[in-house]
C-alpha cells in the first residue's frame, strides 16, 4: 500500500491510469470516493407522502432499509432530477447530485405547505465510499461484520467495519455490483484506511464515468436535464403508472399511452478516433437527428464511446450518423438502444 | 369626475349550495360544530391539488373567513394560491361535487382536481 492511499483520496479524475482503473472496476473491484453525492435528510411524518406526490415511483410501499429511485418531474413531465430515496427507521436519506441539490431542495420546498416535513442537507456530516466491480460482493463480505449475501440492489443494512458504524447500501450505481459505505464524517478517515488496507485499487471520476457510459446510465446535466422526459431517458422502470397523481403525471402517462415519446437514449461508438464533443449535433445527411450528451475515451476499445438522444425513427442500431463540431466531422454509429420506451 | 370605487379585497368565498351541502352532510354525520378548512398541497398532475376538510376549529395561523354563516379556515401559504376562489357545489347525478373556481389557476389537469399557477 502506498503512502498516499492511507489518506482519503480526494475525488479526482485519475489516480493511476484510466486503463488500470477501468480494468479494476470491470473485472475485479475498485474503491471510489462518492462524497460528491449529496445527502438530504427528510424528517417528519409526511416526508414519504410528499416525495411520492412529487416524483414518479411508488414510494409509499417502501420498507425500512430499502431504497427506490424516483424521478422528480416538472408539471410538463420533464426531468428535474432522479433521486435515490433510502428509507431509514426515523428519516429518509435522499441521495442526489451535488449539482442539483439546491434546485431539488427549492423545488420540494415550493410544494410544501402544511406538511410535517423538514429537510436538512447533511452532506457535510457524511462521507460515502463505494466498492464497485464484479468481485465487490466477496470483498465486502470480508470487510463487514454482517452477512451480505442476500443483499440485492436497493437494500441496505446498518453494520460496522472494525467497530465503525456504517450504513451499507447496495446501489449498483453504474450498473455493476456496488456497495456504498455511508459513514459519519468524523469516522471517514479511519474507515478509508481500513478499506484501502484490503488492497483495493482506487478509481477516479474518469473511469467511473467511462463505465457509466458503457452501462448507459444517465447522469445529471448530461442526459438528465429539463430538455428530456423520463421515458426518453429510459427511466420507465422508475415510473409507477398505477399509483395515481404526482406532478407531471398526466403528461408522462399520455406520452406512454399514446406512444408519443419523441427521442430515445442511445449508446454511441465513434468510427473515427479523433475527438468527441458533448453537445455536438448528430446528423443524417443534412438533417439534425440528435445530440451527443456524454463521451469518453475507451482504452479497451481504443475509441470514443458516448451517449446521446436521437429522434426515435432514426434510433436504429447500426445507423451511421455524423457528429459535427466547429472544426471537424466525425462518424458515429448507434451501438445500442438500451431502453425501448 | 368618476367616483373611485375601492376594490373588494380578494378573499375565498363559498356558494350557498356549498354551504348547504356541508351543513346537510355534517348533520347526517352527527357533527355539531362543522366548519370548512381548505388549502392546497403539492402533487397533483399540474403541480398543486386542493384539500378540503370539515373541521371544528382552525389551526394556528389560519386565516378565518365567514361566508353564508359558515367559517372557512385557510392556512396562509395556501391562501396565496386561493385568493379570489369561490368554492361551489353541484349535486345530482350529473353534478361535479365540490368545484374550486380559482382565478389563479392557469392550467388544470384533465380530471380537474389539480392546477398550476
Amino acid at each position: 500500500m502506498s503512502q498516499s492511499t492511507t489518506q482519503i483520496m480526494e475525488h479526482q479524475d485519475i489516480y493511476s491510469s484510466l486503463a488500470d482503473e477501468y480494468d479494476a472496476i470491470t473485472s475485479g473491484a475498485a474503491i471510489t470516493n462518492r462524497s460528491s453525492i449529496n445527502h438530504l435528510s427528510f424528517r417528519g411524518s409526511d416526508s414519504l407522502d410528499l416525495l411520492n406526490r412529487l416524483s414518479t415511483n411508488d414510494l409509499l410501499s417502501l420498507q425500512t432499509y430499502r431504497a427506490a429511485q424516483t424521478v422528480v418531474t416538472s408539471n410538463k413531465g420533464r426531468i428535474i432530477d432522479i433521486l435515490t430515496v433510502l428509507r431509514l427507521p426515523d428519516s429518509l436519506l435522499v441521495m442526489l447530485s451535488s449539482e442539483s441539490v439546491q434546485k431539488v431542495t427549492q423545488w420540494v420546498d415550493s410544494y410544501t405547505f402544511s406538511e410535517d416535513v423538514s429537510i436538512e442537507n447533511i452532506s457535510e456530516k457524511t462521507a460515502m465510499f463505494s466498492i464497485v466491480g464484479p468481485e465487490a460482493p466477496q470483498l465486502v463480505a470480508q470487510i463487514t461484520e454482517s452477512h451480505i449475501s442476500s443483499m440485492n440492489q436497493y437494500s441496505a443494512i446498518p453494520t460496522t467495519v472494525s467497530s465503525i458504524p456504517v450504513i451499507l447500501f447496495r446501489s449498483d450505481f453504474i450498473g455493476l455490483p456496488a456497495y456504498d459505505f455511508i459513514v459519519n464524517n468524523s469516522k471517514s478517515d479511519s474507515l478509508w484506511q481500513i478499506l484501502v488496507s484490503y488492497d483495493i485499487n482506487p478509481a477516479g471520476a474518469k473511469a467511473i464515468d467511462l463505465v457509466r457510459i458503457e452501462q448507459c446510465i444517465p447522469t445529471f446535466n448530461r442526459e438528465i436535464t429539463e430538455d428530456y422526459n423520463p421515458l426518453e431517458a429510459g427511466f420507465a422502470r422508475f415510473i409507477s403508472f398505477t399509483k395515481g397523481c404526482y406532478v407531471g403525471q398526466e403528461v408522462v402517462t399520455r406520452l406512454n399511452t399514446y406512444k408519443k415519446v419523441q427521442r430515445s437514449l442511445v449508446a454511441l461508438s465513434w468510427k473515427t478516433k479523433d475527438s468527441a464533443d458533448t453537445g455536438s449535433k448528430l446528423q443524417l445527411d443534412d438533417q439534425i437527428v440528435g445530440v451527443i450528451t456524454s463521451a469518453a475515451w475507451s482504452p479497451r476499445e481504443e475509441k470514443y464511446i458516448g451517449l446521446g438522444y436521437v429522434k426515435k425513427k432514426y434510433a436504429v442500431e447500426g445507423a451511421i450518423l455524423t457528429a459535427n463540431t466547429n472544426s471537424e466531422s466525425n462518424t458515429v454509429e448507434i451501438a445500442k438502444i438500451p431502453f425501448m420506451g | 369626475m368618476a367616483e373611485r370605487v375601492k376594490p373588494e379585497p380578494l378573499t375565498v368565498s363559498l356558494s350557498k349550495e356549498a354551504v348547504d351541502h356541508v351543513r346537510n352532510f355534517s348533520k347526517e354525520a352527527g357533527m355539531s360544530n362543522a366548519n370548512l378548512r381548505v388549502g392546497v398541497k403539492g402533487g397533483g398532475c399540474s403541480g398543486l391539488t386542493y384539500v378540503l376538510d370539515i373541521v371544528a376549529e382552525p389551526q394556528e395561523n389560519d386565516k378565518v373567513i365567514e361566508d353564508h354563516g359558515m367559517k372557512l379556515f385557510v392556512d396562509k401559504k395556501s391562501y396565496v394560491f386561493l385568493a379570489g376562489t369561490t368554492l361551489e357545489y353541484s349535486g345530482g347525478l350529473n353534478g361535479k361535487g365540490f368545484v374550486f373556481n380559482n382565478p389563479n389557476a392557469k392550467t388544470t389537469c384533465g380530471c380537474g382536481t389539480s392546477f398550476g399557477v
